[in-house]
C-alpha cells in the first residue's frame, strides 16, 4: 500500500510510532500527483519545494519530541480561495492571476501551527461560483479543456466549488484538504467524489484570510476520506477570531475523541420533498438503504415535510448574488489585481479603469452573478427581491428551529443525481443553479451538514459514488459527526477507491 | 416575464460588456429571474417578518483603536498595479 492512500487518522499514527516520516509521506503524495494530476487537474498551484521543507521541519521537531500536534507532519491540500502567505492565490479567477497574499488565513494558519504541510492549492469555481468547478479561468486537467476531472469517470465533473479539493482527496493526491461552502460547495463535490465533507455552523470557522464570495453563507470545513479524519481537522480549524466578528465564541470540542457510534433513539427527519420529487431513481434507492442502515444502528426516521424549502433556492438566488456584487466591487484595478491602468496610461478616467480591468478578470459566471446581485438591491427593485428575500430566510432559519424541536437531525441525498458530464449543464446557468436545491437551505440557515458515502449508482459502465446528507442545529457538529461515524462503522462505501483511467 | 435594461445594469455593476454579451447575459438574468418569482407567491405575514439572522444575534464591538496591522507599505507594494510615494495611483475620477 502506497502512502498516499492513508488516512490521517492512519498516517499520523504511524508519524506517532516513527514508522514513516513526514518527508516519506509528502514524497509518496507527489509521486501519486506526477502519475495523476495531468488527468484529473486537481491543483492550480503545486509547492512541492515548500512541502518538503515543511515535512523535514516536521520530521526534525518530532525527534526531539516536540511535535506540535497529531496533525504534525500531514500534508493537506487548501482550496485556492485561502490566502497563503507568499505562495500564490487566485480563487480560480483571472483577475487575481499573479496575486501573492501578504497574509494568511486563519484556517491554513491554524493548521501550519499545527505543524500540517501544504501541498498545494486546490482548484475551483471561479470565486467559489459554481456547481462544477468548470467556471474555473484555469484548466488544470492537461488533456482536456475542462478545469478539474472527477477521478471516478474523468468525463464528469468533481462537481463545485470545491472540487479540485474533493478529487485530489478521492486520488489520494492529498491526505486531507479543505474547502469553503457557500450553498453546498464542500458537500456536493464530496458526494460527486465519494469523499466525506462537512459544512460547519455559520460562525464556527473564522472567515478571515477566506476570499469572500457571500459573507453572510460562506463557511469553511474538512473534506477528508472518512468522518475521524473530519473530525480530527475540524478542531484544529474551528474557534472564535478577534479578526472575524461573525466567528463566535464558543469551545471547540475535541470532535475525534468524543466520537460516539451509539445512536439508539436517535429521532432522524427524512425530508420529504427532496425524496419525492426530482430525484433520480438510483440515488433515492441508495439513500433508503442507507436509511435502513441508520435505523439497524437504532435510530428512528420519519418523513418530515417543510415545504417552506421549495423557496429556499429563490432566497439564495436572489441574497447571494446581492453579496457577491458587494463583495467583488473590491476587484477594481487599483490595490492589487488584474488591472488596465497601465493600458490606459492615465487617459480617461479611474471609472474606465474599473470597467477595462473587471471586464478583462471576471468570467462570465462572476458578472451574471454580479449582475444580478445589481439589480436586486437596485432602486425599485429592493423591496420586491431583497427585502422580501431576507423576511422568507427568517422564516426558513424559524422553520428549521422548529424541526429540530422534534428531530435530531434531517437527513436527505446531498445533490438530486450523481455526477453530471462536463459540459452537460456549462451553457444553462439557471440547471446549474438547480443542482444545488438539497445543499442550499442549510446556507441561508446557517446550520451544520456533511456529506458521506452512502453507495453507488452506474452510469456508462462507471461506478459514480452517491452522497447522503445530514443536517443538524446549529452547534450540532459531533451528534452529526457520531451519526455518520456510526454509518461509516456499519458500511465500507467510504473505503472504496476510484481507479483511474 | 422579466425584462431588464441590461446596460443600466451593467452601469451600476461598473462592467463595460460587448453586445453578444449583452444579448447572452439578458436571456440568463431574465430566465434566472422568473425562477427567483416564485417568492412573490410567498405571502410573509406581519407578524412573521422580523429579519433573523443566521449567526449570532447580537453585534460585536470593538475599541475604534488603530492598531499596528504588521503589514508595511513595501509589501503592499508588491501587489499594486501602480505605487508611487507610498500612495496608489489612479486616474482622474472626472473627466
Amino acid at each position: 500500500m502506497e502512502l498516499c492512500s492513508l488516512t490521517i487518522k492512519e498516517a499520523a499514527g504511524k508519524l506517532k510510532a516513527k514508522e514513516i516520516s513526514s518527508k516519506e509521506l509528502v514524497l509518496s503524495i507527489f509521486k501519486q500527483i506526477e502519475k495523476l494530476e495531468p488527468k484529473i487537474g486537481a491543483y492550480i498551484t503545486l509547492v512541492k519545494e515548500k512541502a518538503i521543507k515543511m515535512a523535514v521541519e516536521s520530521d526534525e521537531r518530532r525527534s526531539k519530541g516536540q511535535a506540535l500536534s497529531e496533525i504534525d507532519g500531514i500534508p493537506l491540500a487548501a482550496k485556492d480561495i485561502f490566502l497563503t502567505k507568499d505562495v500564490r492565490t487566485t480563487a480560480a479567477s483571472k483577475i487575481l492571476e499573479d496575486f501573492i497574499p501578504i497574509y494568511e488565513s486563519t484556517v491554513t494558519d491554524k493548521l501550519w501551527r499545527a505543524g500540517a504541510v501544504l501541498v498545494g492549492k486546490t482548484n475551483c469555481d471561479e470565486f467559489a461560483m459554481g456547481t462544477s468547478t468548470e467556471n474555473s479561468a484555469y484548466n488544470t486537467a492537461s488533456s482536456s479543456n475542462s478545469p478539474t476531472r472527477n477521478p471516478w469517470d474523468l468525463n464528469r465533473v468533481p462537481g463545485g466549488s470545491s472540487g479540485g479539493s474533493a478529487a485530489a482527496v478521492a486520488a489520494d493526491l492529498c491526505l486531507g484538504a479543505i474547502g469553503t461552502d457557500t450553498g453546498g460547495s464542500i458537500r456536493q463535490p464530496a458526494s460527486f467524489c465519494g469523499i466525506t465533507g462537512l459544512k460547519p455552523t455559520y460562525g464556527r470557522v473564522s472567515r478571515r484570510g477566506i476570499v469572500a464570495m457571500a459573507s453572510s453563507f460562506d463557511q469553511a470545513g474538512p473534506m477528508t476520506k472518512t468522518v475521524e479524519d473530519a473530525a480530527i481537522l475540524l478542531k484544529y480549524i474551528a474557534g472564535e477570531d478577534r479578526y472575524d466578528s461573525t466567528s463566535v465564541k464558543k469551545d471547540v470540542p475535541d470532535y475525534y475523541n468524543k466520537l460516539d457510534t451509539n445512536i439508539k433513539g436517535l429521532k432522524i427527519g427524512l425530508i420529504k420533498e427532496f425524496i419525492e420529487t426530482g430525484l433520480d431513481q438510483d440515488v433515492k434507492e441508495v439513500i433508503l438503504k442507507g436509511v435502513k442502515t441508520l435505523e439497524g444502528l437504532g435510530a428512528e426516521i420519519h418523513e418530515v415535510s417543510m415545504p417552506i424549502l421549495k423557496y429556499a433556492l429563490s432566497i439564495y438566488y436572489i441574497l447571494m448574488p446581492a453579496e457577491v456584487s458587494s463583495n467583488m466591487a473590491r476587484y477594481d484595478g487599483i490595490r492589487y489585481g488584474l488591472s488596465k491602468i497601465k493600458e490606459r496610461d492615465f487617459s480617461g478616467t479611474i471609472e474606465d479603469v474599473y470597467e477595462d480591468s473587471r471586464e478583462d478578470g471576471f468570467g462570465q459566471e462572476v458578472k451574471r452573478r454580479i449582475m444580478l446581485g445589481s439589480y436586486v438591491l437596485s432602486a425599485g427593485y429592493y423591496d420586491a427581491y431583497y427585502k422580501k428575500a431576507q423576511k422568507v430566510r427568517s422564516i426558513v432559519i424559524q422553520e428549521f428551529n422548529k424541526l429540530f424541536h422534534q428531530y435530531d437531525l434531517l437527513i436527505s441525498p446531498v445533490s438530486p443525481e450523481p455526477a453530471f458530464l462536463a459540459g452537460e449543464k456549462i451553457s444553462d446557468p439557471l440547471a446549474m443553479y438547480l443542482a444545488d436545491v438539497m445543499t442550499v437551505p442549510a446556507n441561508p440557515a446557517g446550520i451544520p451538514g456533511i456529506s458521506i458515502p452512502a453507495g453507488f449508482v452506474e452510469r456508462e459502465k462507471k461506478r459514480l459514488p452517491v452522497g447522503m446528507q445530514l443536517l443538524g442545529s446549529s452547534w450540532s457538529e459531533q451528534l452529526i459527526l457520531n451519526t455518520s461515524f456510526a454509518f461509516q462503522s456499519e458500511t465500507n462505501w467510504h473505503k472504496e477507491k476510484p481507479i483511474v483511467s | 416575464m422579466t425584462k431588464i435594461d441590461i446596460s443600466q445594469i451593467a452601469s451600476l455593476s461598473k462592467l463595460k460588456l460587448d453586445e453578444s454579451e449583452k444579448k447572452h447575459l439578458s436571456k440568463d438574468l431574465e430566465s434566472i429571474l422568473d425562477y427567483v418569482d416564485q417568492l412573490k407567491e410567498f405571502n410573509v405575514k406581519s407578524a412573521s417578518s422580523k429579519v433573523v439572522s443566521a449567526g449570532q444575534q447580537s453585534n460585536i464591538f470593538r475599541d475604534d483603536k488603530v492598531e499596528n496591522s504588521g503589514i508595511t507599505h513595501v509589501e503592499i507594494k508588491k501587489n499594486a498595479p501602480k505605487f508611487e510615494n507610498d500612495s496608489f495611483m489612479v486616474p482622474g475620477v472626472f473627466e
